[in-house]
């Protein structure tokens, strides 16, 4: 008489979870769903409280991944990940050879997984979560931002990074001039703002940051100083500090 | 008469040179001269036709020997006088009778070279007219003389007709050149924003697909009728999203009952997880706004209303009138929107197809009070006519 694992199903979709079950009704000699859960941290009550031997866990949830939920777990039970897209999470899986399956479910491709527990009595080895995600992370192209969060009063405006002109401080502010023209505060200092705008924002003077990328013309000013007229609406004019001088000559290959 | 020098025929020779150098650079600069000083712009164009006259007729000076004649008769003072007298009412008369004829639209309907050919007949007829008086006045009845300022002028004026129709013509030709590139280019960035947008539209979120087939196989084993519901709602948005008519625009109705079916879908999914409403402002439903804009954002809600777990996730949408546009808010009930918004592709598609379509006309905001929602306010009506 061979083993009966208990198992949990974790899908945020109750027609998924209704359809695994039923899958597996098939295969009540080793398998006994035990309980079921509809996000990540339901599903990580219920697996610490009733410590099934194993759970098919989908990938993509609303509150946490399904990567998440394992690293949360102190109960290491069998898993079965089930997912319907994430490429990224696939060639991760293959790469650990981790048991997996599509969704739509097949019924051949679960018999595989059914019978590779009953004759090994386990999926596989213990998963290396923080690799999973590393490899994961490698694939997946990262999201990079592309655009600025300004807060102003309870509105959050998002401002494209290829509409900013350029960025003036005013005491503790910060003005942000579009290339159209518009003027929009924000109470974030230059410094912290320069830490956190991609490359093709640029320091010119202790006041200024412009956005290179909406450079117009840029004229040698006396003094060691550059005068950078924008690409925005009015052609804003703007003079580099003089201690910026070595670097912009520099930076610009002057 | 005395004999001028060598010298003296230098000077006058040198001097001549300049008057026309500098009756040149006016011509040239005949529109930007004075643009900042003088506002009114038939002063300024006298003013500037004026000195352009004074200083080629200057120029011109000992080709006729005129000058000369009144030099010799009347001395220094009053010649120059007499210059200053016949450049003005050259200019009053001559130039503002051509100009007239050379701008006047009624004139300009008619053919290029009759057009040129009427500017040129005006130009000798108001010269020969101004400068016979003032060769009266100089020679007296003397015939002779008369005929030879006749004939100068009608020389003079002819030249100087033909010289400007050439000139027209080159800056048609030019113009009619450089439109036509300009056409081309016009031509292809529309293609090129066009591609833009059919690129745009092409991507609807696969994971959204995977996961739509994914409970239609779950659904035909357990409930036939949802999952036939589905099948069908999952075909209308796909038609919806291949755009076979390729239009880039969509009214707000067609908009949002496109974003309807894709909340049943999302309806069916979660089941009792999820409701929604909608509200659009009659007046607002046969305009039009970028095709497949809704979608994404009521895609984001479903996301971001579901990450609260244990609640029913509420979304809201609606349309309404405001300033001299519309506004569109999606509304959740999911945790608030972070300070730090890094915005996914769904919003990345919409900024793409706004800035296409609507640039420097729209605004998106996300807010969380008094609701967690995402606005976009479009400050144009673009109503529904074919060919958009």
């Amino acid at each position: 008489m061979s083993q009966v694992f208990k198992a949990i199903v974790i899908d945020d979709e109750p027609a998924a979870r209704r359809i695994m079950k039923s899958l597996l009704s098939a295969y009540a000699d080793t398998v006994s769903v035990i309980e079921e859960a509809g996000n990540g941290r339901e599903a990580i009550e219920k697996i610490e409280a009733l410590k099934p031997d194993l759970i098919f866990l989908d990938i993509q949830m609303p509150d946490l991944t399904g990567f998440e939920v394992i690293e949360r777990l102190t109960h290491k039970p069998n898993i079965i990940f089930t997912t319907a897209y994430e490429q990224y999470a696939i060639k991760a899986f293959e790469t650990f050879s981790i048991d997996y399956l599509l969704k739509p479910v097949r019924e051949e491709r679960l018999a595989q997984s059914i019978q590779k527990l009953k004759s090994f009595g386990r999926i596989s080895n213990t998963i290396d979560v923080s690799g999973l995600q590393e490899i994961i992370r490698q694939f997946q192209a990262p999201q990079k931002a592309t655009a600025l969060p300004i807060k102003t009063g309870d509105r959050i405006i998002l401002l494209r990074y290829e509409s900013i002109a350029y960025m003036e401080a005013q005491d503790k502010y910060v003005y942000i001039f579009t290339v159209d023209g518009t003027k929009y505060l924000t109470d974030n200092s230059l410094a912290a703002l320069s830490e956190k705008l991609p490359q093709q924002f640029y320091r010119i003077q202790k006041s200024y940051i412009i956005n290179k990328d909406r450079i117009r013309e840029m004229h040698r000013h006396f003094n060691g100083r550059y005068l950078f007229v924008m690409d925005d609406k009015v052609g804003s004019r703007l003079t580099s500090g003089r201690t910026y001088h070595d670097l912009i000559r520099s930076d610009f290959g002057l | 008469m005395k004999e001028p020098t060598t010298l003296e025929y230098i000077i006058l020779i040198f001097s001549c040179l300049l008057f026309a150098l500098a009756g040149l650079y006016i011509l040239t600069n005949f529109t930007r001269l004075f643009k900042q000083s003088v506002r009114n712009e038939l002063l300024r164009k006298n003013i500037v036709a004026w000195l352009a006259i004074f200083c080629i007729s200057t120029a011109m000076l000992p080709m006729s020997g005129g000058f000369f004649y009144m030099l010799a008769k009347w001395g220094w003072w009053w010649s120059v006088i007499g210059q200053f007298i016949s450049t003005t009412a050259t200019t009053l008369v001559v130039y503002n009778t051509v100009r007239f004829i050379a701008e006047n639209s009624r004139f300009k309907k008619l053919p290029f070279i009759q057009h040129n050919a009427l500017i040129v007949f005006s130009l000798i007829v108001t010269t020969v007219a101004i400068n016979i008086p003032f060769g009266y006045i100089l020679y007296g009845s003397q015939t002779s003389y008369l005929k030879y300022i006749i004939i100068n002028s009608i020389y003079l004026a002819g030249a100087t007709g033909l010289i400007y129709a050439v000139i027209s013509y080159l800056d048609i030709e030019r113009k009619r050149k450089f439109d036509a590139k300009e056409l081309e280019l016009s031509r292809m960035s529309e293609l090129k924003a066009k591609a833009e947008l059919d690129a745009l539209h092409s991507k609807v979120n696969p994971h959204f697909l995977y996961n739509a087939l994914n409970s239609i196989a779950d659904l035909s084993m357990t409930d036939g009728k949802k999952a036939r519901k589905m099948t069908i709602a999952l075909a209308d948005l796909f038609r919806y999203s291949i755009n076979y008519s390729q239009n880039n625009y969509s009214t707000i109705n067609d908009e949002m009952a496109m974003t309807e079916v894709y909340m049943q879908i999302e309806k069916i999914r979660f089941e009792d997880q999820l409701t929604y409403s909608v509200y659009v402002e009659p007046a607002t439903a046969h305009y039009l706004i970028p095709r497949f804009i809704l979608q994404p954002l009521a895609e984001n809600a479903v996301k971001h209303g579901l990450k609260a777990t244990g609640k029913l996730t509420e979304i809201f949408m609606e349309v309404r009138r405001k300033d001299n546009g519309v506004i569109i808010n999606i509304a959740d009930n999911g945790p608030p929107f972070p300070d730090e918004l890094v915005p996914g592709y769904g919003v990345k598609s919409v900024f793409d197809k706004l800035d296409l379509l609507f640039p420097g006309q729209y605004e998106i905001h996300f807010s969380n009070v008094p609701r967690k929602q995402v606005s976009i306010q479009i400050n144009k009506l673009l109503k529904n006519e074919p060919g958009l």
